[in-house]
C-alpha cells in the first residue's frame, strides 16, 4: 500500500515535469510492485496515467504557450487521426503478441528512452 | 518543411506512437523529437506532446479494451486506486512547482530508473518465466 503510494507519487511528479505520459514507469512498476503481468499491467497504467494528466493538464493550461495547439491547429489534427488509427491497429494486434515478446520490446525501448534522456541531458 | 510534408510526418509519427500505445500501453514521444521535426520550441513542444499524450491514453485504453476488458481492470481496481492516489497528487504539486527544479538531477534519477527497469524486462522476458496469461490474472512467480 505504502509502496503503491510513493511509486505513484514519485511517477506522477516526474511524468508532469518532464511532460510525458509516465507509462514508460508505470507500467514496470505495476509488473515489478503488484506482479500483474505486462499485458494488463499495460491497460492498469493507461488507467492511472489518463486523470493524472488531465491533472497536470488542466493547471499547465493557464499558461501562455497553450496557444500553440491553435496555432499548430492542422499539424495537431493530423497528430492526433494518426494516434487513434495506431492505438486500434496495437489494440488489436495485442493478441497476437506473447507476454515474453511484448516485455522484451518493452526492455528495449526503456533503453532506447534511457540513452535519449542521457543525450538530451548533457 | 513544406505544410504537406509536415503534416504528413504528423500523421506517421502519430501512427506509430499510437501503434505503442495500443500494443504496450505507452503514451507519448519524447519532446525532442518534436522539438527537432517541426521547428517548435521547448515549451510548446511539451504542451502539444502532452495533449497528443491524452489523445493516445484514451484511445488505447478504448482499443485495448477488446483483449483486457473492463471487468480484468476492475478486477485490479486495488492497484488503480493506490497507484492513482500517490501519481494524482504528485501531478498537481509538480505542474504548480513547476520550471523552478533542477531538471539535469531529474533526468539522471528517470535515467538510471529506465536502465533498470530495462534490464529488468530483458532479463524476464530471456527467461520467460510470464509466458501466459495466469487464472487470476496475477502470478506470484511472474517476477
Amino acid at each position: 500500500m505504502t509502496a503503491g503510494f510513493i511509486a505513484g507519487l514519485g511517477i506522477g511528479i516526474v511524468a508532469t515535469l518532464l511532460g510525458v505520459a509516465g507509462g514508460e514507469l508505470f507500467i514496470p512498476t505495476i509488473v515489478i510492485l503488484y506482479g500483474v503481468v505486462i499485458k494488463i499491467a499495460g491497460s492498469l497504467s493507461l488507467a492511472v496515467s489518463l486523470p493524472t494528466m488531465i491533472v497536470g493538464f488542466v493547471r499547465y493550461s493557464k499558461s501562455d504557450s497553450f496557444v500553440v495547439i491553435r496555432q499548430e491547429q492542422s499539424l495537431f489534427r493530423w497528430m492526433v487521426a494518426g494516434s487513434i488509427l495506431g492505438a486500434a491497429l496495437g489494440g488489436m494486434m495485442l493478441g497476437l503478441f506473447s507476454i515474453r515478446l511484448l516485455m522484451g520490446i518493452l526492455g528495449v525501448i526503456l533503453l532506447v528512452s534511457a540513452v535519449k534522456i542521457f543525450q538530451h541531458s548533457r | 518543411m513544406k505544410p504537406d510534408s509536415r503534416n504528413l510526418y504528423g500523421l506517421t509519427a502519430g501512427t506509430l506512437i499510437g501503434t505503442l500505445g495500443g500494443l504496450i500501453g505507452m503514451g507519448g514521444i519524447p519532446p525532442p523529437v518534436l522539438v527537432g521535426h517541426f521547428r517548435l520550441n521547448i515549451l510548446e513542444a511539451v504542451i502539444l506532446n502532452k495533449a497528443m499524450s491524452l489523445v493516445v491514453v484514451a484511445a488505447a485504453l478504448v482499443f485495448r479494451g477488446v483483449a483486457i476488458s473492463p471487468s480484468i481492470l476492475m478486477g485490479h481496481a486495488d492497484v488503480i486506486v493506490n497507484l492513482l492516489a500517490g501519481s494524482l497528487l504528485g501531478a498537481w504539486w509538480a505542474a504548480g512547482y513547476a520550471i523552478t527544479m533542477s531538471r539535469v538531477w531529474l533526468n539522471r534519477v528517470v535515467m538510471v530508473l529506465l536502465v533498470g527497469f530495462s534490464v529488468v524486462m530483458l532479463t524476464e522476458s530471456a527467461l520467460g518465466r510470464c509466458t501466459e496469461m495466469a487464472p487470476h490474472f496475477s502470478r506470484p512467480d511472474c517476477l
